[in-house]
């Protein structure tokens, strides 16, 4: 009996030993350099197509277009007259991007602080995100229908007051949305509630 | 388990040098900083030719000129981590200028916003001159030229991301046929 136990025990110290040596090695294997960071990355663009399957493009005059006829404030579209047409990413690709964006901010702790990290911020860097995307899957020679805008808006919409702000905004195959970066809310143009009050918008 | 893969891979996950620490520029040990409706009209007055400005109506920092380049170093390595193909392309994205400057931005603001008590931002943007003076290997073109411009030490510095030449605003050798400024 006792030979039993002493057998049971040292086979339980091997186990516990090698557990602990495993975890160390893992955990050195699995270890951060100094001076680096581990970054997720989004999922790789995907974008929307036509029926013969080619991805779908918009112009800058389109979208002008749609902007100042739902804005009576409408000032101008600001983008690369170089860019000729703007891929339309599809739909359930933006969707994940955005959610991607808001495991981004809340694992880097990014919080809104007044001027250096605000709705611009949030809105903007969204966007680069995007570009970067739509270049690692090889289109070179345009940008997403993707970008942001300023709003003097005169409704709460999305948890956030009626005041000067900006959001990003997406052309996608179900149309024209407006999206709040900092809580992933989407909303198409023709409900949003402050779709009048649009002003500056940037392809950029 | 995390996983990660090299770069060049359709990675997941990747190792990513953390960002350069930042260097904002103090007088009486406070931040020196300019609004952006100044900046606007500054502008104006320094670049006779100058068609469109946009700016915030925020207050901006300036930085050190090492910070800067450290800026450009580091995102230009980003790029080219998420996008290797970029170091084998002949011609950069058409969008690689407006995205340069906005991630360059966005990613110095991060690092005020979590380091320094101040409500300010630091200011990198576009800017369009023609290019009528040879810079350096640049031949002069008579055509639009785009180049990322921020508000540093000695006033404002100028990148030309498709020949890594950085200078100050002043030495800048277009700097008279400056037509665009986005903010």
């Amino acid at each position: 009996m006792d030979n039993c136990k002493g057998t049971y025990l040292k086979r339980c110290c091997t186990l516990v030993v090698t557990a602990f040596v495993l975890s160390v090695f893992y955990a050195a294997a699995e270890a951060v350099p100094d001076g680096y960071v581990e970054v997720r990355m989004p999922e790789a663009f995907v974008p929307a197509t036509m029926n013969d399957g080619s991805p779908r493009y918009i112009t800058a005059r389109e979208i002008r277009a749609e902007l100042k006829r739902q804005s009576s404030d409408f000032v101008e579209l600001f983008w690369n007259s170089d860019i000729e047409q703007f891929i339309v990413p599809r739909h359930d690709w933006l969707v994940h991007l955005t959610q991607y964006y808001l495991t981004f901010l809340k694992s880097n702790r990014l919080r809104g602080k007044a001027e250096s990290w605000d709705c611009e911020n949030y809105s903007s860097l969204l966007n680069a995100f995007a570009t970067l995307r739509i270049w690692r899957a090889g289109f070179y020679d345009t940008r997403g229908a993707i970008g942001w805008l300023q709003v003097d808006a005169k409704q709460e919409w999305a948890g956030l007051p009626a005041a000067k702000h900006a959001l990003m905004f997406a052309i996608t195959e179900k149309g024209f949305f407006i999206i709040e970066p900092q809580n992933g809310q989407f909303i198409q143009l023709e409900e949003y509630p402050n779709k009048k009050h649009i002003q500056e918008v940037f392809l950029f | 388990m995390v996983f990660v893969s090299p770069a060049g891979a359709d990675a997941e996950t990747v190792l990513v040098r953390k960002l350069p620490h930042p260097e904002i520029i103090a007088e009486d040990a406070k931040a020196k900083m300019l609004y952006g409706e100044f900046i606007r009209r500054q502008q104006l007055r320094l670049h006779p030719t100058l068609k469109n400005i946009v700016v915030g109506d925020k207050r901006y920092l300036f930085i050190t000129d090492k910070w800067f380049q450290e800026l450009v170093e580091w995102t230009e390595e980003f790029f080219r981590q998420q996008v290797p193909e970029l170091e084998n392309r002949k011609d950069l994205p058409v969008a690689y200028p407006g995205t340069l400057s906005m991630f360059m931005s966005n990613m110095a603001n991060i690092q005020v916003s979590r380091r320094y008590n101040v409500e300010a931002a630091v200011l990198i943007g576009l800017m369009v001159a023609e290019n009528r003076n040879a810079w350096g290997d640049t031949a002069a073109d008579g055509k639009p030229r785009q180049y990322i411009v921020g508000l540093s030490r000695n006033g404002y510095i100028v990148y030309d991301f498709r020949t890594r030449q950085i200078v100050s605003g002043k030495d800048f050798v277009n700097k008279d046929y400056v037509t665009d400024i986005i903010f």
